[in-house]
C-alpha cells in the first residue's frame, strides 16, 4: 500500500466513525458489518495482488485494465476503511445482545422458539419487533446458578494464586417473573429490562392471549452501566475486581479505576461477571487503609469493595459539561464515593492471594514507569518549592491533579511559606494557577502533548549525540523512552498521538532518511487511526479534537500565514505591526468593544487610511526601515510567529469556541513567550529528575538545576498569572456544526486557494465561453446564498420569534431564570451561588453563561436581581464582566450589595456617563423596582402581549425581595423569589386573585421558607404555617405545574443543610397536597426545567428524571498541543 | 543535530552558573544544599514546602534508621490486616 493510499484509509475510517456517530444502526448490525468488513479485505488483498501480478513484465500487457484495477482497488480501500470505521464504533457503543428466543403469535407450532442458552447469570431484555395492538402479559420462567464467594477467616473473598476469585455454586434455584406487561401502543424496537437474575431461560408463559405479538428475549451484556443506579436512594452494591490504572492522589482524596471482575446487584443476591467497562472510586483520606491506596503502588492490587454504584449524571443544563458522556468515552460505567470513619469496618478491602504475602502487582511496565515517576516527584520535592513544584510535576509527568489546588504565585498564602517567594507581588490574588493559565491561554502546557514529546525527543537525540551514538542505534532507545513517557503521563490521548507520530518519524528519519514533513503527513493519519481504533468514541472528545487540530493548523497553515506576512516590507510592515498592536490594546483594555460591528467597521477604515498613508509615505521616499519585512526575520521567529496565527485560526478560535464557549484572546500574545520558556523549563526538569536518581551526586547536580528552573518556572508562573489579568478570558457564542463546516471550509480556501484557482479555476474560467461563465458566477452566487441563507435559518430556530422561551436552570440550591421573550429580548433573574471553599464553583461562569453562549444570546436586555441572599446575587459580577448587559434591575434589599464591591466598582465602570462604555454601546442602567410595575411590554404580531409584572415588594416593605409575575397570552409564571411566610400572607393579603393566577409556579424560598427563623428543631406549627400560607398562596395560582429549584444546600446554608432538605421535604408534600392535579418538578431531581409557549399552549420539559453523583468537569487542562 | 546538542550543552552550561548563584544568594536553597550535605534532607526547607504535595511520595530510609524501621514495618503489616478486616 502507498503512503498516499494509507493515509486516504485512515481518514476513511475516521469519516466511518463520525457516520456511526450520526446514523447509528441497532446491535443487530454489528455481526453482518463485521463479516462485510472481513469480506472487502478480503477483496483488498485480492486486488493489490492482481495489480502487483500486471505489473510484473511477463503479464502486463493490458495498461487500460491496470488502471481499472487500481481504481477498483482504491474504492475498495477506501469503502473498507469506511466499513471499519463504522463497525468498530458501532460495537463499541453497542453491546450485542445475545437473541434467546422468539415468541410470535399467531404461530405455525409453538408460539416461543428458543435459540441459545444462555452463557452465565444476567438480567433479561424482553424487545418488541412489531408494534403492540393489545396488552401482552407474560412470565419467564427459568434458573439461576447462583455465585457466591468463599469467604477466609476474617470474612474477605479468597483469591486462588493465580488470580481467580473462588466461588461457591448453588444450582439449579427456580427463577421467574413477576408477570410482565407489555402495554398496547408500544411500538416496534421498545426494550424492557427485566433485572431479576437467570442462568437459564426455559420457557416465556403467557398469561392472557392476544391476536398478534412478536417479541425476542435478549441476554444483555454485563457492563458496569447495567448496574448503576441513579437517584438518591440506590441499594449498595458489593464488587469483586481489581485496580486497572494509576490512583489519582489528591491532597483531599484518591480517585481509583477499578476494573470489576464480578458485581453483586442486590444484597444476599447472585455475584454477575462483568464483562465491558470499569468504575471510578473516590476514596476518602479518613477511609481505613486510605494510605495503601493513594499511591502508585496500589495500582494491579485486587480489591473487594461495598457502596453505591451510581451512574454518571449527564448534563443538568443544555451547554453544560456531560459528564455521563464524557466517562462513557474512557470506558467508565459507574462511579461510587466510599466514606467511612477510622473506627467503622472499611468499605474497600485489599484481598491478598492465597499463599502470598503481597497484593498481586499490574502490569511489569507500567509497575516500572510508575516507580520512576514517583522516583522523579522526589527529586522534584527536593529541589523545587511550591507551588513551583506542583507546576513542575504537572509540566514534567503529567500530575495535574497534584496541583488542582495549587494558588496563584501572587497569593498571600506563600508569604508565610517555608520557602519565601522570588518575587513579592502587589496586588495579590487567590485564583488557581490552573484558572490563570486556562484564561492566559497557556494550559495546553500542562496537557502532556507533542510539545512536550518533541521537547522530549529532540533532547534524547541531542543526549545521544554528544555521546557520539549513531542514529540508527539510538532510535529505538528513544522510542522507549517515549512508551515510558507516556505510560507515566497517564496515556492521554494526546500524549499517544504525539508518541506514535514522533516514534514514525524517528523511525523514518533513522532508517529511511525521510524528512519531517512527509512524516508528519503520514503520521497524523496514522496516529488517529491507532487511537481511535482502540476507542473511537475520542473522536469527539476534546483532547483528541484540539491536539489533532493543533498539528494540522501547524503542518497546514503555518505556510500560508508566513506567505501573507512575507508581502509586508517596508512601511506596509510598519503599518501592519501598528494595526497588530491596536487590535492587542482594544482586546486588553476593552473586549466588549471588540465585539461590536462599530469596532470592526472603524477598525477596517482605520487599516485602510493607515495603509494608504504608508505607501504615500513610501511615494515620498520615506522608509525608516527600507525595504526590510517579515521575510527579513529569523526563520525561527518568522516561522513560529507564523505557526501562532495558524494555531489560532485553525484551532483556538473555533474549538474553543465549540468546546468552551470561550476564547483565551491572551494566548496569541502569552504563547510567544511561554512556548520557547517551557523548552527550557521542561528539559531542565527532565534532566534533574533523571540525574537526580544517580546516586550520591545526582541529587547535588539536580539540586543545582533546579535551582536555575526555580527562575525559569517562576518566570512561567509569572507570563500566566500577568496575561490572565491583563486580558479578559471572554465568554463566546456557541458554533453550530454548520457554521464549524463552513468556517473550515473558507480555512481550507485560505490553504489551498493556489492549486485551486491556478489549477483548476483560472484556465477553465479562461477558456469558458462567456454564457458558461455566467452560470458558473450565478451557481456560485446562488450556492452562497443557500449556505448562508440555511445558516441565518438555523440561526432563528434556535430562536423563535413570537414564542416565550424559560429555562429554570439546574444549579443546586440557589436560583437562575433565562427569559427569552417572544420579541427576542433576552433576560437573566438572579445570578446563582458561587462557592468560594475547597469545591470552587461558581455557577455563573460554568452553568449560566455556556448556556446563555449556547443559546446564541450575545447580550442581556435586562439582569434582574430578586433578592440580597448570596444564591441569588453572587454571580452577579461575573455576569456583568463578561456580558454586555443593558439594565440591571432590583429590588430596595439588593440596594446595599450594589455599594459594595465587585459590584460598585463595575457599576461605576459601566455607568452610562462613561466614555468608553457609551462608545462601545455596554453602558449598566440600574433601577429599584417596587410593586406595580410592568417591564417590557410589547404586543406580537398575532396580537398576544407579552410583560412581566413586579408583584412585590411594596413600597413601604424595604426587606421583601422582588416577586415577579411572566405573562404572555393565556399563559403565566410566578416567580416569588424568597418570599418569608409574613411576606407571603402580605402578598395574600395585597394581591388580587387575577395578578397571582398562573399556569407555572415557582415554590417560594426554594421551598425552605422560614428556614432562617429555625435554630433549635423544626416548630411543631411549621408544617401548619407552611400549608396555610405557602400552601394558600400556591393554590391561589392555580397553578398546573410547581417548581420547586432546589439542589445540595449545604454549600449555601452550611451546617443547616439538613433543617433544610427536611423543609424542602415537607414543602414539596404540602405542594402535592395542596395542587394534587398539578406535575411537581425539582431541579435537582429534574434537572433545568424548560417552558415555551406561543401564548395560548405551553411545553414543559424537564432535562432529565434524576442526576446524582460529583462532577469532574474537563478542563481545558486535557488539550495539548 | 549537531545543532540540537550544542543548544543543550549551552542551556546546562548556563543553568549550572545560574544554579550556583541561586544556591549562594537563596537562604532556602543553601538550607536545602547543606541539609543534603549532611544527610539530613527531610530537614531541607524545600522538602517541608512540599509536605502536602503528594505525601504518599516520602523520603528513602537512611540505613541508620532501618532497624528502627523494622518495627514501623510490623506495625504497619498489622494496619494492613486490622483495615482489611
Amino acid at each position: 500500500m502507498t503512503q498516499n493510499k494509507l493515509i486516504a484509509f485512515c481518514y476513511l475510517f475516521i469519516i466511518g466513525i463520525a457516520a456511526a456517530m450520526a446514523f447509528p444502526l441497532g446491535s443487530a448490525a454489528i455481526a453482518p458489518l463485521w463479516l462485510v468488513t472481513a469480506f472487502l479485505a478480503l477483496l483488498c488483498i485480492g486486488s493489490v495482488v492482481l495489480i502487483r501480478r500486471q505489473r510484473s513484465p511477463v503479464e502486463n500487457d493490458s495498461p487500460i485494465r491496470l488502471d481499472s484495477i487500481q481504481v477498483t482497488a482504491w474504492a475498495l480501500i477506501l469503502l473498507t476503511a469506511f466499513v471499519l470505521g463504522y463497525t468498530r464504533y458501532l460495537a463499541m457503543i453497542q453491546s450485542p445482545d445475545r437473541l434467546l428466543g422468539h415468541l410470535r403469535i399467531p404461530a405455525e407450532g409453538d408460539t416461543w422458539t428458543a435459540r441459545a442458552e444462555m452463557s452465565g447469570t444476567s438480567f433479561l431484555r424482553i424487545k418488541t419487533l412489531a408494534p403492540v395492538q393489545e396488552d401482552i402479559r407474560l412470565r419467564l420462567k427459568g434458573e439461576l446458578e447462583a455465585l457466591q464467594p468463599v469467604l477466609d477467616g476474617n470474612g474477605l473473598p479468597v483469591l486462588d494464586a493465580d488470580g481467580r476469585w473462588n466461588f461457591s455454586l448453588t444450582a439449579g434455584i427456580a427463577q421467574e417473573t413477576d408477570e410482565i406487561l407489555i402495554p398496547a401502543g408500544t411500538r416496534a424496537g421498545e426494550e424492557i429490562l427485566i433485572q431479576q437474575p437467570f442462568t437459564r431461560l426455559n420457557t416465556v408463559e403467557m398469561l392472557n392471549q392476544p391476536a398478534s405479538a412478536h417479541l425476542a428475549v435478549l441476554q444483555p451484556v454485563n457492563t458496569v452501566s447495567l448496574f448503576a443506579r441513579s437517584g438518591r436512594n440506590v441499594v449498595p452494591a458489593n464488587i469483586l475486581g481489581r485496580i486497572t490504572a494509576d490512583p489519582w492522589v489528591y491532597s483531599f482524596k484518591t480517585v481509583l479505576a477499578i476494573t470489576p471482575d464480578y458485581i453483586q446487584y442486590q444484597p444476599n443476591g447472585p455475584y454477575f461477571a462483568v464483562a465491558r467497562q470499569t468504575i471510578r472510586v473516590t476514596i476518602d483520606p479518613k477511609m481505613p487503609g486510605y494510605s495503601h491506596l493513594a499511591r502508585s503502588a496500589a495500582y494491579g492490587y485486587d480489591v473487594a469493595l461495598g457502596g453505591e454504584l451510581i451512574m454518571p449524571p449527564s448534563a443538568a443544563n443544555a451547554g453544560a459539561f456531560d459528564q455521563a458522556k464524557y466517562l462513557r468515552n474512557y470506558n467508565i460505567g459507574g462511579q461510587m464515593t466510599l466514606r467511612s470513619s477510622p473506627d467503622e469496618k472499611a468499605p474497600l478491602s485489599i484481598i491478598i492471594p492465597q499463599g502470598a504475602v503481597e497484593p498481586r502487582e499490574g502490569n511489569g511496565l507500567v509497575e516500572f514507569s510508575l516507580y520512576l515517576r514517583d522516583e522523579i516527584v522526589r527529586v522534584i520535592k527536593q529541589t523545587m518549592p511550591q507551588p513551583n513544584s506542583a507546576f513542575l510535576g504537572a509540566l514534567t509527568l503529567g500530575l495535574r491533579y497534584g496541583m488542582q489546588n495549587t494558588v496563584s504565585i501572587a497569593s498571600d498564602s506563600y508569604a508565610d511559606a517555608t520557602v519565601a517567594p522570588l518575587l513579592s507581588l502587589k496586588q495579590p490574588t487567590d485564583e488557581l494557577i490552573a484558572d490563570e493559565f486556562r484564561a492566559s491561554g497557556i494550559n495546553h502546557v500542562l496537557a502532556v502533548s507533542g510539545l512536550h514529546v518533541t521537547i522530549i525527543t529532540i533532547m534524547f537525540m541531542g543526549i545521544f549525540t554528544l555521546m557520539k551514538i549513531s542514529r540508527k542505534v539510538y532510535v529505538p532507545f528513544v522510542i522507549f523512552a517515549l512508551v515510558i513517557f507516556a505510560i507515566i503521563t497517564g496515556a492521554r490521548p494526546s500524549t499517544l498521538r504525539a508518541c506514535i507520530m514522533n516514534s514514525l518519524f524517528l523511525l523514518t528519519w533513522g532508517y529511511m532518511d525521510q524528512g519531517l514533513r512527509s512524516s508528519a503527513l503520514l503520521g497524523v493519519p496514522v496516529a488517529a487511526f491507532i487511537i481511535l481504533l482502540q476507542n473511537p468514541a475520542m473522536t469527539v472528545d476534546p483532547s483528541f479534537t484540539l491536539s489533532f487540530g493543533a498539528i494540522l493548523s501547524l503542518a497546514l497553515l503555518t505556510q500560508p500565514f508566513f506567505d501573507l506576512f512575507k508581502k509586508f516590507r517596508g512601511n506596509d510592515f510598519i503599518v501592519l505591526i501598528i494595526m497588530l498592536g491596536a487590535l492587542t490594546y482594544g482586546f486588553a483594555a476593552h473586549w466588549l468593544l471588540t465585539t461590536t460591528f462599530r469596532f470592526w467597521a472603524g477598525y477596517a477604515v482605520l487599516a485602510a487610511a493607515t495603509f494608504g498613508l504608508g505607501r504615500l509615505l513610501t511615494r515620498s521616499g520615506f522608509k525608516p526601515i527600507g525595504n526590510f519585512g517579515f521575510a527579513d526575520i529569523h526563520p525561527g521567529v518568522s516561522g513560529f510567529i507564523a505557526a501562532q496565527f495558524g494555531m489560532q485560526i485553525g484551532m483556538m478560535i473555533p474549538l474553543s469556541a465549540y468546546y468552551f464557549y470561550r476564547w483565551p484572546v491572551a494566548g496569541a500574545y502569552a504563547n510567544l513567550i511561554a512556548i520557547p520558556l517551557v523548552g527550557v523549563v521542561l528539559q531542565l526538569s527532565m534532566l534533574a529528575g533523571l540525574i537526580g536518581l544517580i546516586p550520591g551526586i545526582g541529587m547535588y547536580i539536580a539540586l543545582f538545576l533546579n535551582a536555575a528552573n526555580w527562575i525559569f518556572s517562576t518566570a512561567f508562573l509569572l507570563i500566566g498569572h500577568y496575561f490572565s489579568r491583563w486580558f479578559l478570558y471572554p465568554f463566546v457564542i456557541k458554533p453550530t456544526l454548520a457554521w464549524m463546516f463552513v468556517y473550515y471550509a473558507f480555512v481550507a480556501l485560505f490553504i489551498w486557494w493556489r492549486p485551486i484557482w491556478f489549477r483548476f479555476v483560472r484556465p477553465r474560467w479562461r477558456s469558458a465561453p462567456l454564457s458558461r461563465r455566467w452560470v458558473s458566477a450565478t451557481l456560485l452566487l446562488f450556492l452562497l446564498l443557500l449556505v448562508f441563507g440555511g445558516l441565518h435559518r438555523q440561526k432563528q430556530d434556535l430562536r423563535k420569534s413570537g414564542e416565550l422561551s424559560i429555562s429554570i436552570l439546574s444549579i443546586g440550591y440557589g436560583s437562575a431564570i433565562l427569559v427569552d421573550t417572544p420579541d427576542d429580548k433576552a433576560i437573566l433573574i438572579d445570578t446563582a451561588f458561587v462557592q468560594t471553599d475547597r469545591g470552587r464553583r461558581n455557577d455563573a461562569e460554568r452553568t449560566i453563561l455556556p448556556y446563555i453562549c449556547a443559546r446564541q444570546i450575545k447580550s442581556l436586555d435586562a439582569l434582574i436581581l430578586t433578592a440580597p441572599g448570596a444564591e441569588h446575587t453572587a454571580g452577579a459580577a461575573t455576569i456583568l464582566k463578561y456580558m454586555d448587559t443593558k439594565r440591571l434591575l432590583y429590588p430596595a434589599s439588593v440596594e446595599p450589595l450594589l455599594q459594595q464591591p465587585p459590584l460598585a466598582a463595575i457599576l461605576e465602570e459601566r455607568a452610562p456617563g462613561r466614555f468608553k462604555h457609551r462608545m462601545s454601546g455596554t453602558t449598566i442602567v440600574p433601577e429599584q423596582l417596587t410593586a406595580g410595575r410592568r417591564l417590557f411590554e410589547s404586543t406580537m404580531e398575532d396580537g398576544q402581549v407579552f410583560y412581566i409584572d413586579v408583584l412585590g415588594p411594596q413600597p413601604a416593605d424595604a426587606d421583601a425581595p422582588l416577586s415577579l409575575r411572566i405573562v404572555y397570552g393565556d399563559f403565566a409564571v410566578f416567580l416569588p423569589s424568597d418570599l418569608t411566610f409574613a411576606q407571603q400572607r402580605n402578598m395574600l393579603a395585597n394581591t388580587s386573585a387575577e395578578n397571582l393566577k398562573a399556569t407555572v409556579a415557582l415554590a417560594p424560598n426554594h421551598g425552605t421558607t422560614g428556614m432562617e427563623d429555625i435554630t433549635i428543631g423544626i416548630p411543631q406549627d411549621y408544617e401548619r404555617n407552611l400549608a396555610n400560607i405557602t400552601g394558600a398562596l400556591l393554590q391561589r395560582t392555580g397553578a398546573e405545574a410547581v417548581v420547586f429549584e432546589f439542589g445540595n444546600p449545604r454549600p449555601v446554608v452550611g451546617d443547616q443543610y439538613k433543617v433544610a432538605v427536611k423543609l424542602y421535604g415537607t414543602a414539596k408534600r404540602i405542594a402535592e397536597d395542596i395542587l394534587p392535579e398539578a406535575r411537581h418538578f425539582a431541579t435537582d431531581t429534574d434537572g433545568a426545567i424548560t417552558l415555551t409557549s406561543d401564548g395560548r399552549t405551553y411545553v414543559l420539559q424537564a432535562r432529565y428524571d434524576m442526576a446524582a453523583g460529583e462532577a469532574d468537569a474537563p478542563t481545558s487542562l486535557e488539550i495539548g498541543w | 543535530m549537531e545543532k540540537g546538542s550544542k543548544a543543550l550543552l549551552q542551556i546546562l552550561c548556563i543553568a549550572f552558573l545560574l544554579g550556583t548563584l541561586v544556591i549562594g544568594f537563596n537562604s532556602s536553597y543553601r538550607e536545602a544544599f547543606l541539609a543534603l550535605w549532611h544527610g539530613t534532607p527531610a530537614d531541607s526547607p524545600l522538602w517541608k514546602s512540599n509536605q502536602e504535595y503528594y505525601p504518599d511520595v516520602t523520603l528513602p530510609v537512611a540505613p541508620a534508621d532501618q532497624n528502627a524501621d523494622v518495627t514501623a514495618a510490623s506495625a504497619l503489616d498489622q494496619e494492613i490486616s486490622h483495615d482489611t478486616k
